[in-house]
């Protein structure tokens, strides 16, 4: 009988079969620590917030660097060995922030520099995950609630996905978008949240979670390619065991459960993406070409049923204990371009009215030198792009960058204390993405904690337009 | 023979049989957590002698020789290097642009593959050091990648080290070359404050969070220990970081070594010894100019030598010390910092048994583990505590029972583990009989492969949890972080691919045939695949013997469920039977689609203890 089928009759079938597979287990053990889940209203919109990691701890104050005179002394006195030459830095014209400050770029980032010039993309100064305003003495005489984990790596690189660094969670904010948006979501339908590094937090809701493709796109059975009377029985084998039931085994059933939706969503994503053609080229690099994919898959965002989507990039590599003013300057031309090509690309494709990109680090780096290189800091700078920026600007408070008593926010060595919390641009981010703002502390309920800053019940940041 | 008497034989048989299968399928199971995988026979013994006596005589057997990846690796690299030279002539080997001719890192996955596969005695001690691997993180997936043989020179002392002392162990990781690099401890220098600069303070940091104590404090049991408002207690401050940084000063590697003479490179210049000032620019004192097998050497000029003391006093040096001196402290401290047993007790129980280990688990192995870090009485315990005792307080619906025992699953296999368990299983084999796998293909599937971390942080992190009903149920599970709806089909496809494709993982023994030569080894896969005498196999030839009978069939599957599950009854034997149905008399599909439908199903997959 099963031969009589075409293969696309087939996998439909299996399909089905999957769907009534995938029915809850009946069994349930009290479950612990979870937080309840917080109902968010969000409008519909095509949106898409693309967040661009750069795992180890981006030494941004190499990236974003004072360029009037005084402010440029006070640098280059603090780096050192690390201050980058003042002829060789990029100029950005036409801003000055309210202490007088000029700045400039990296000398690798021309593509980052020209989106700032054109007003598409600006820097969010001095930001990082923070619990609640952090004065010099307050966290010296320990009198502060600092975040968990200050300085490590594994706990900030959660902390600026999750947006909670007083507790450790397995959510983030962009998994709290998909319990919201697909709460009722079917196995066969893909995750709005889209993942070009496989496992992450940010993306992981109560329920949700992300969908895993790789820079050349999502992973499909080879037993599928290729037509033949032994394919089809080993496809129908396949089959078989991702539909077989271990009820009451939590490793058994969640190894499957991924699998089957893996199966379930390959066809249905690789039929609605790989079609899309790219106006560019874009570069060899990875990250240039998992931004490529992410911009094709915005593109057929209407055929994948997914209007608002998130993707989360890992760009790995910046920490630069040794060797930093090489290996910076590789990697900020890799990103710069990628970030350039992206942009463009989505311009010619009429999305870029629709997507917004930012940057996060795990932290910002010791203004000081251990010679060759810099060590784990706190504060540092990110970037947010797209039409909807009001371009152009480093917003937020750049720090002073001073050593010892001089400074008000260095705790020793050129750690800064942030001065804006990650909840401030998420809030944003996420309130333009469709958030209604009543909901916004639910998500970030430490935002009322810098209430105080404004007049506002949390700050805002002038980064989009209306 | 009287009636009586022969069915007492015939029971005591039947009995014996039983007990027999128990033990086969035990030892099979216990197999997958004290190795990289077991053929029919090896189980077969480990049935006989018991786990136990097996366990024992893994401990005391004679170490073999040391230096045995370093040699390997280099001797490969030899092979390809003398290729190259036949091939292309010495200009090859000489020049200023990017030389084919660096240790690159293939050369250690191949020696590396070489052993997993071909080893039949150490099995333990090769299996430890694959878990150790883990802890003890450094990575190709950094400019170590131009280094195999001071790789091969790193993973030798986890090999060597395996049953050994761990504060033995971390002295000699934190003083070898290849981690002062990833670490970049190598070429730091005491602070120089006129200039603001501090020392690098990335291996003090990770010395204690990843390798000894841990962020927070635990108790004996590797739970946290909670302060009155019930927060868990940080085990070090950032001072404590700057503080430990002081110690690591002072080091370089022991000389200058790079492998050919060009425009920047005299021959004159290896063997000499690096110095701070020895008027060499900084970015030749690194991988790959520097001899990356010798454990590296102090300089008490650019030593920080003043006093230091950590962790509220629970570390003193009084200063004037040599670098290696104050290492060496440290390191015995750290190890017997009340925190490490517990921490690298639960490191290892996870990589071994089980993601979710009880309490008293824990405490038993730390208390193996000792002030010293007795690496031997350790594992012991890690793997003969579940023969006594349940590893996991939370008990799962899905737990069975078998000859008296319970089990249930205890965590996924990480891919690598599949992986090697399946080409031992099966004794995969070539006529060449060179195993060097480039691993490359491995790597890209199912994103795992030795010493190619992305990050320090290893492949998948202690305490995560999957989306699903683990979480439902708080339970962590590291090895799902790397199974995703791209690697979870990209496993299945490398299925396919070794029992009906024609593609198992790539073995390499000739040069590059294109003529823009990058790299020496040829790593186009149909290219490798064409050639016969390399081309790895799986044997099949008993089961596809029994195969030829289909009344045989049903014994077939039971037979590779024990090898590959660890049980005789798989779940899916019906589905199995069934899917083969349609082409019964071709014994090889039949054995190939046995070995499919078994290593893609969880209950492969998932250990049970």
């Amino acid at each position: 009988m099963l031969k009589n089928l075409t293969r696309r009759q087939f996998v439909q079938g299996s399909m089905a079969a999957g769907l009534a597979a995938t029915a809850a287990p009946t069994f349930a053990l009290p479950a612990v620590g979870n937080q309840n889940p917080p109902p968010l209203n969000i409008d519909q919109g095509k949106r898409a917030l693309v967040c661009i990691m750069l795992d180890g701890g981006n030494d941004s104050y190499n990236m974003l660097v004072p360029h009037s005179p005084s402010h440029y002394r006070e640098y280059a006195q603090s780096r050192g060995n690390l201050a980058l030459a003042k002829d060789s830095l990029l100029p950005l014209n036409n801003f000055r922030d309210r202490d007088g400050r000029e700045f400039a770029l990296h000398p690798s980032m021309p593509e980052v520099a020209e989106l700032f010039e054109q007003e598409k993309l600006s820097f969010v100064a001095n930001i990082a995950p923070l619990i609640e305003p952090t004065s010099k003495q307050a966290f010296l005489d320990r009198s502060a609630r600092v975040p968990l984990g200050l300085l490590s790596h594994a706990d900030q690189f959660k902390h600026w996905q999750t947006s909670r660094p007083d507790i450790r969670v397995q959510q983030g904010w962009f998994g709290y978008f998909a319990d919201a948006i697909q709460a009722q979501k079917k196995a066969d339908q893909i995750p709005m949240n889209i993942s070009l590094a496989g496992s992450n937090i940010m993306q992981n809701g109560r329920h949700s979670t992300h969908y895993s493709i790789t820079g050349t796109g999502s992973v499909g059975l080879v037993v599928n390619e290729e037509e033949s009377d032994l394919n089809r029985e080993i496809l129908r084998s396949f089959e078989t065991i991702l539909n077989t039931s271990y009820s009451g085994d939590p490793f058994k059933q969640t190894y499957l459960s991924i699998t089957r939706e893996a199966q379930l969503q390959h066809r249905k994503f690789s039929e609605a993406v790989e079609k899309i053609s790219l106006p560019i080229e874009f570069s060899r690099s990875d990250l240039s070409q998992q931004l490529s994919k992410v911009a094709q898959c915005i593109a057929a965002s209407e055929e994948l049923g997914l209007p608002q989507q998130t993707y989360f990039l890992r760009y790995i590599g910046w920490d630069h204990h040794d060797e930093l003013l090489a290996n910076q300057a590789r990697m900020l031309s890799v990103l710069s371009k990628a970030m350039g090509e992206f942009q463009q690309a989505l311009e010619l494709m009429g999305l870029s009215e629709q997507v917004l990109s930012f940057t996060g680090s795990d932290f910002g780096r010791t203004l000081t030198s251990n010679g060759n290189g810099s060590d784990h800091g706190w504060g540092g700078h990110c970037m947010v792009m797209g039409d909807a920026v009001k371009g152009g600007k480093v917003l937020g408070q750049y720090p002073a960058l001073s050593l010892g008593d001089d400074n008000p926010l260095d705790v020793g060595g050129g750690v800064l204390i942030p001065t804006l919390p990650t909840d401030v641009l998420f809030a944003q981010l996420s309130m333009w993405f469709g958030v209604k703002e009543q909901d916004i502390p639910m998500l970030f309920p430490n935002l009322h904690n810098f209430s105080g800053l404004s007049n506002e019940p949390w700050p805002r940041l002038d980064l989009l337009k209306s | 023979m009287p009636a009586t008497v022969f069915r007492q034989l015939i029971f005591t048989i039947s009995r014996w049989g039983m007990f027999y299968m128990g033990t086969v399928n035990q030892a099979s199971r216990f197999l997958m957590q004290a190795s990289l995988g077991a053929n029919r026979s090896t189980i077969e013994q480990l049935a006989d002698m018991g786990p136990e006596a097996w366990l024992q005589r893994q401990l005391n057997a004679k170490a073999p020789e040391a230096g045995k990846f370093q040699r390997n690796t280099e001797q490969i690299w030899h092979y390809f290097r003398g290729e190259l030279l036949n091939a292309h002539g010495k200009s090859a080997l000489d020049g200023d642009g990017n030389n084919p001719a660096l240790p690159y890192k293939w050369y250690f996955h191949m020696a590396w593959w070489q052993d997993a596969l071909s080893e039949q005695e150490h099995l333990l001690r090769q299996r430890v050091a694959q878990a150790l691997s883990e802890l003890l993180v450094i990575s190709d997936n950094s400019s170590l990648e131009l280094d195999a043989i001071g790789m091969a020179s790193f993973y030798d002392l986890l090999y060597e080290n395996a049953f050994g002392s761990y504060a033995d162990l971390l002295y000699a990781v934190s003083m070898h070359p290849c981690m002062g690099v990833y670490l970049s401890h190598m070429n730091n220098q005491k602070a120089v404050p006129a200039k603001n600069i501090h020392p690098d303070e990335n291996y003090a940091r990770e010395i204690m969070q990843l390798f000894s104590i841990g962020l927070f404090m635990l108790n004996p049991d590797g739970s946290l220990q909670r302060d009155e408002q019930g927060n868990s207690i940080p085990s070090y401050h950032n001072r404590d970081i700057r503080e430990l940084a002081r110690v690591f000063t002072g080091l370089t590697a022991e000389s200058y070594r790079y492998e050919w003479s060009n425009r920047f490179w005299s021959s004159s210049y290896n063997g000499q010894p690096v110095g701070f000032d020895d008027g060499v620019e900084s970015s030749y004192k690194t991988v790959p100019f520097v001899n990356m097998r010798k454990p590296m050497v102090g300089h008490e000029s650019h030593h920080d030598r003043g006093r230091k003391e950590l962790l509220d006093g629970f570390i003193k040096l009084p200063g004037g010390q040599s670098v290696s001196e104050e290492v060496r402290e440290v390191v015995d401290r750290l190890v017997a910092h009340p925190n490490t047993a517990p921490f690298v007790a639960k490191h290892l129980i996870q990589q071994m048994v089980t993601s979710n280990p009880s309490g008293d688990y824990i405490a038993a192995v730390a208390e193996k583990f000792g002030a010293r870090g007795d690496l031997a009485a350790t594992i012991q315990e890690v793997l003969s505590y579940p023969l006594r005792n349940s590893v996991n307080d939370t008990k799962y619906p899905a737990q069975r029972e078998e000859d008296g025992r319970s089990l249930q699953p205890q965590k996924l296999k990480s891919p690598l583990l599949r992986l090697t368990q399946i080409l031992r299983a099966f004794n995969a084999s070539n006529r060449s009989g060179h195993l060097w796998l480039i691993g490359d293909d491995i790597q890209e599937a199912v994103q795992q492969h030795p010493l190619s971390a992305s990050t320090v942080f290893n492949f998948y992190k202690p305490d995560f949890v999957p989306q699903g009903m683990l979480k439902d149920i708080a339970e962590v599970a590291p090895e799902f972080e790397i199974h995703t709806s791209a690697t979870s089909i990209a496993y299945v496809n490398l299925m396919y691919y070794w029992f009906f494709g024609k593609y198992l993982p790539g073995v390499s023994t000739e040069i590059n045939q294109t003529d823009n030569i990058q790299n020496a080894p040829e790593l186009n896969p149909d290219y490798l695949n064409n050639v016969e005498q390399n081309k790895l196999r799986l044997d099949f030839s008993e089961e596809i013997q029994i195969a030829r009978n289909p009344e045989r069939h049903d014994e077939l599957i039971d037979r590779m469920s024990e090898l590959l599950l660890g049980k005789r009854q798989a779940d899916i034997k019906p589905a199995i039977r069934e899917a083969f149905q349609s082409y019964r008399f071709n014994p090889e599909w039949v054995v190939q689609t046995i070995a499919f439908m078994l290593t893609i199903s969880p209950e492969f997959t998932v250990l049970e203890v």
